[in-house]
């Protein structure tokens, strides 16, 4: 179970819109290291893991990336938001406007789609918890 | 979460939340926890809450001043949040929010792994409850930040401006 709190883990206000950094902004959302990645694999190791206070930290770190992946999807949109389809397009923003305009979706920056072969879950606690050293290291 | 009018804390020793007997604290001639026990039936001295119930590092009302010093009896005035003359604004609380709730996620992840660490949950719980009070004056003043605050005289969870517009 989650509960929704209605403001952002840190908060974003851009004032200048440039979809180019857009487009590499957001692998950080639906790259392979992007934190719907992150938070997948956080929650879906959780159930192998028999300690009680590392069941506690995946829950909570898997919730934090949830925040995470919120403020990446607000640069974002925030960075594409009241732009043309003309600008969109001059700032290098066509290849992903023809699919999906100005929303948010789960891509890399090359345009791959976001992919659950970016994590393993492997019902093992000491190998999850490598690949959460190889993937997330500074946090684990 | 955090539906209470008065961003007080709960008496330490009951646990229930301040002014339950609907008179004003501290004004009453009651004992200040107001749980319809006498103050120290626990043996200790009112402020067994680790700061004093007065005096604690952080002003309960947020407004810069500690709880009471103002020369009003707290939770008297109608103006809980402009009760000592300052208007916190909405980007003020925010960022009180936004920094307690950092402190308490950081502390939540450290307890994870150290659940007996007497400092830690000493400052869990500090700044949980800047946190509470925190949430309590903005939400007040400013419109829910969760659900379960929302139900007034219509459904207020649908106002404002939401996270990814800017709203906070």
């Amino acid at each position: 179970m989650w509960n929704y709190e209605k403001r952002l883990q840190y908060p974003v206000n851009i004032k200048e819109p440039n979809a180019e950094i857009a487009k590499y902004i957001m692998s950080q959302y639906g790259g392979p290291d992007g934190e719907i990645g992150a938070s997948l694999r956080y929650l879906s190791q959780r159930y192998s893991m028999p300690y009680g206070e590392q069941k506690a930290l995946l829950t909570d770190i898997g919730t934090e990336e949830l925040a995470h992946l919120e403020m990446v999807a607000t640069i974002v949109h925030q960075l594409t938001r009241n732009l043309s389809a003309e600008e969109l397009e001059a700032q290098g923003f066509g290849t992903y406007y023809i699919d999906h305009t100005a929303g948010i979706w789960p891509q890399s920056a090359g345009g791959v789609p976001f992919s659950a072969c970016a994590f393993q879950s492997k019902g093992d606690p000491i190998t999850d918890l490598f690949e959460d050293l190889a993937a997330d290291g500074t946090m684990m | 979460m955090m539906t209470g009018m008065n961003s007080s804390r709960n008496c330490c020793i009951c646990g229930q939340a301040p002014n339950t007997c609907g008179r004003p604290q501290n004004v009453c001639g009651q004992p200040q926890n107001m749980c319809g026990q006498p103050q120290n039936i626990c043996g200790q001295p009112q402020n067994v809450c680790s700061q004093p119930q007065n005096v604690c590092s952080q002003p309960q009302n947020m407004c810069g001043q500690p709880q009471n010093m103002c020369g009003q009896p707290q939770n008297v005035c109608s103006r809980p949040q402009t009760m000592c003359g300052q208007v916190q604004t909405r980007e003020q609380l925010m960022r009180r929010i936004n920094e307690s709730s950092f402190a308490v996620n950081e502390a939540v992840l450290f307890l994870d792994t150290h659940p007996d660490c007497e400092e830690a949950l000493r400052y869990y719980r500090e700044v949980s409850e800047m946190r509470t009070n925190a949430v309590n004056a903005y939400q007040r003043q400013f419109g829910p930040l969760t659900s379960n605050d929302a139900a007034g005289n219509s459904w207020t969870w649908i106002n404002g401006k939401w996270p990814w517009e800017g709203g906070c």
